[in-house]
């Protein structure tokens, strides 16, 4: 274990202090960060189309305020009511942009000024208070009530639905499903191509040779994966980080219904199990080679099982978050590390998908280690050519 | 006793059998040399020895038990392919390779201290090994084979690439070691350092061992060489025959040598062989070469490791 150990701290030391690790690092600190407060202005400009519509509303127009208010709370808009005295206080109003239009008269006889363009939603939402309180007085006036009558008005508007379920594809959930699992894809590249760069710089430098003079090789194997997943987990929860404080310093969440602390945790768990998995595979594979120029051949394969279930994620799961195949495929252990945490994002996962999401995994680890144990001790010594995975798998 | 022996070891690579029952033992306080051509099985025996590469039979011993991993922390290894971590400077690589063999971090950076100094590069701790000139990387390949004071050392030529100076100490340390009980191997194609060096030899030739001892028992063969030089006019060496010689019982003649053109003196050298111990033969030669001039040379003729090592590597090719 203690050999382990050291082996784990040289790793962390080595890799924490190459310049294109801290380089990386710092720019995709700033690009997290950089990236919470450019979303928030996008956001931002969005719901700018959720303005607030101020009226302004003279005295002798006073009673179609209440209307109005009623009627903008019907059509989902938010309406002010101001009391302008005149004409002049309307237009210094249009002039502080305090108002956006003017009504005066009396009902039966209104007067609408707009500072230079008509506003369409302003204008139906007059004429609808002005309608709905002339309806109101004649029902009144019939000995009719005429709060039972709106409310049958109401009541008749349809309900509104989509065939296709496409609210999962938009909104702060998605955002926050979609960074996750690309960030996510990144961190587990990155941390496995340290662990295969570093397997081969091992093997070509020969120092491997002194190493296993006094190591086993799975206890030199070992130490990469922990100190490269110990760097790798570190980075994510420097972006994580960034990205929050980023989020936080313009509060960007305001409004959230996610949990962003849960969300969080899932992500790093799915790193952890993740990294396991595809960290050994990289690094067994690594061993195999002898040049920097063949490490991106052998490593192809763990490449497209990284970007299949990725793409996966990005296209099935928020289409469908809750479909079969969705369900199906996020608790096959390539396949959850990215769908899961996807899921987590957009839906509740029962607890017995996960469960079984993680157990998958769990078993899977020990044949996976195994097999790259054998990968490694038998390829790390082998020079020349590459050698196949069949080669450094068979007995003897 | 605190042995190195290798029994019976034998490996292939596919086709080719790389060693083939090797055998050979390391006594306590004994610096042993590997001698063979190249391709003749001495690295591959080295790693065995080391674990880095299993064998198909035999097995590997030290003070009569297995080497196993927590001895194999002990031992002092330079590997033939060099290596070291190229990107990782040279102190805190030292003192980590010494963490590994199992010494605590104050003792590790001791060790590190002691033997940069010693080596001469105390002054390129600070410095990346790739920063390094081959002969000062050789020299911290060294040092990270005896930072963790070893009971075993196991070297692959440990003096390819060393300048002289170097070549002493590395040479003083060898004897330190040794002188402290640690059995010591290395090969080496500089049969000079280990005639002058090495207690006992063992020369491999495709995997086996053919010929081993201390170099005093390797230079004793079954046939005494003997140098006659004889003032005789020149005449044996212009007809490139020393008659007088051949016609002697028990006495070959290897080679027959006029001096040079223009030598007035006119001698020949008369490169005889007789068998070990045949006084008779010996006496008959010299009675012969005086009759046939002034002898101005009679001595045994010791053949140096070289030509042990040659006659013993070509053997084969000769006889084929």
């Amino acid at each position: 274990m203690r050999r382990v150990w050291l082996v784990t701290m040289r790793e962390i030391i080595a890799g924490a202090t190459k310049k294109p690790f801290i380089i990386t690092t710092a720019i995709m600190v700033l690009v997290m960060a950089g990236g919470a407060v450019a979303l928030d202005y996008f956001i931002g400009k969005e719901s700018a189309d959720a303005q607030t519509y101020s009226v302004g509303v003279a005295a002798s127009a006073a009673d179609l305020a209440p209307a109005l208010q009623a009627t903008g709370e019907a059509l989902g808009l938010d309406v002010e009511t101001l009391d302008v005295a005149d004409r002049a206080a309307a237009e210094a109003g249009f002039e502080d942009e305090t108002i956006d239009a003017f009504l005066s008269g009396s009902p039966g006889d209104l007067d609408l000024l707009f500072p230079s363009q008509v506003d369409g939603t302003i204008e139906q939402l007059v004429t609808a208070s002005a309608q709905s309180l002339a309806l109101g007085t004649e029902i009144a006036a019939l000995g009719g009530d005429p709060a039972v009558v709106s409310a049958a008005i109401q009541g008749s508007a349809p309900t509104i639905s989509f065939a296709t379920d496409l609210s999962a594809m938009e909104g702060p959930d998605y955002l926050v499903a979609m960074l996750s699992t690309s960030l996510l894809l990144f961190a587990l590249i990155n941390s496995g191509s340290q662990i295969a760069m570093g397997v081969l710089e091992e093997k070509t430098s020969r120092v491997v040779e002194l190493l296993l003079a006094t190591l086993k090789p799975t206890q030199l194997f070992a130490g990469k994966v922990f100190g490269n997943g110990v760097l790798g987990l570190g980075q994510v929860a420097a972006y994580g980080l960034a990205f929050f404080a980023g989020a936080t310093a313009v509060d960007l969440f305001a409004g959230f219904e996610l949990d962003l602390g849960r969300q969080a945790a899932w992500v790093l768990l799915w790193f952890l199990l993740g990294f396991a998995i595809y960290a050994v595979l990289w690094g067994s594979l690594a061993s195999l080679v002898s040049r920097q120029e063949d490490i991106g051949t052998v490593t192809a394969p763990v490449t497209i099982l990284m970007l299949a279930p990725f793409y996966l994620a990005t296209f099935l799961v928020p289409t469908d978050p809750d479909g079969t195949a969705t369900r199906v495929l996020s608790m096959i252990p390539f396949f959850a590390p990215f769908m899961m945490p996807m899921r987590t994002a957009l839906t509740d996962v029962p607890p017995m998908e996960m469960a079984i999401a993680m157990g998958g995994c769990l078993v899977l680890l020990p044949f996976l280690v195994w097999g790259a144990a054998r990968m490694y001790q038998r390829g790390v010594m082998h020079t020349g050519g590459k050698m196949s995975v069949r080669q450094a798998l068979r007995r003897g | 006793m605190k042995d190195l022996e290798l029994r019976g070891l034998s490996k292939s690579f596919g086709t080719v059998r790389a060693l083939d029952n090797l055998s050979l033992t390391v006594h306590e306080g004994e610096i042993y040399g590997f001698v063979g051509s190249n391709g003749a099985g001495k690295t591959t025996a080295m790693r065995i020895a080391l674990g880095v590469l299993s064998s198909d039979a035999g097995e590997v011993r030290y003070a009569g038990r297995p080497l196993d991993l927590e001895t194999r922390a002990h031992v002092g290894y330079m590997p033939e392919e060099r290596g070291l971590y190229p990107r990782m400077k040279v102190g805190p690589q030292l003192t980590w390779f010494a963490q590994i063999h199992g010494l605590s971090p104050a003792d590790a950076r001791d060790a590190m201290l002691r033997w940069t100094d010693r080596l001469g590069v105390g002054a390129r701790r600070g410095d990346e090994v790739m920063k390094l000139s081959l002969g000062n990387q050789q020299r911290v390949q060294l040092a990270a084979a005896l930072v963790h004071n070893p009971n075993i050392l196991v070297l692959d030529e440990p003096f390819s690439g060393l300048d002289p100076v170097a070549v002493d100490v590395m040479s003083q340390v060898l004897r330190e070691r040794a002188a402290e009980g640690v059995p010591v191997i290395f090969s080496s194609h500089q049969l000079d350092l280990v005639e002058r060096l090495c207690d006992r030899v063992g020369i491999i030739k495709n995997g086996a061992m053919v010929a081993e001892g201390t170099i005093d028992e390797l230079r004793t063969t079954d046939r005494q060489r003997l140098l006659v030089r004889v003032d005789d006019g020149g005449r044996a060496a212009a007809s490139s025959d020393a008659a007088w010689a051949r016609a002697l019982p028990g006495v070959t003649v290897v080679s027959v040598v006029g001096d040079h053109a223009g030598d007035t003196a006119g001698a020949t050298t008369v490169i005889a062989e007789i068998a070990a111990g045949d006084v008779a033969a010996e006496q008959a030669l010299l009675r012969a070469a005086t009759a046939a001039g002034a002898v101005r040379e009679f001595a045994p003729v010791r053949p140096h490791l070289a030509d042990l090592f040659r006659h013993v590597v070509t053997a084969d090719e000769v006889a084929a």
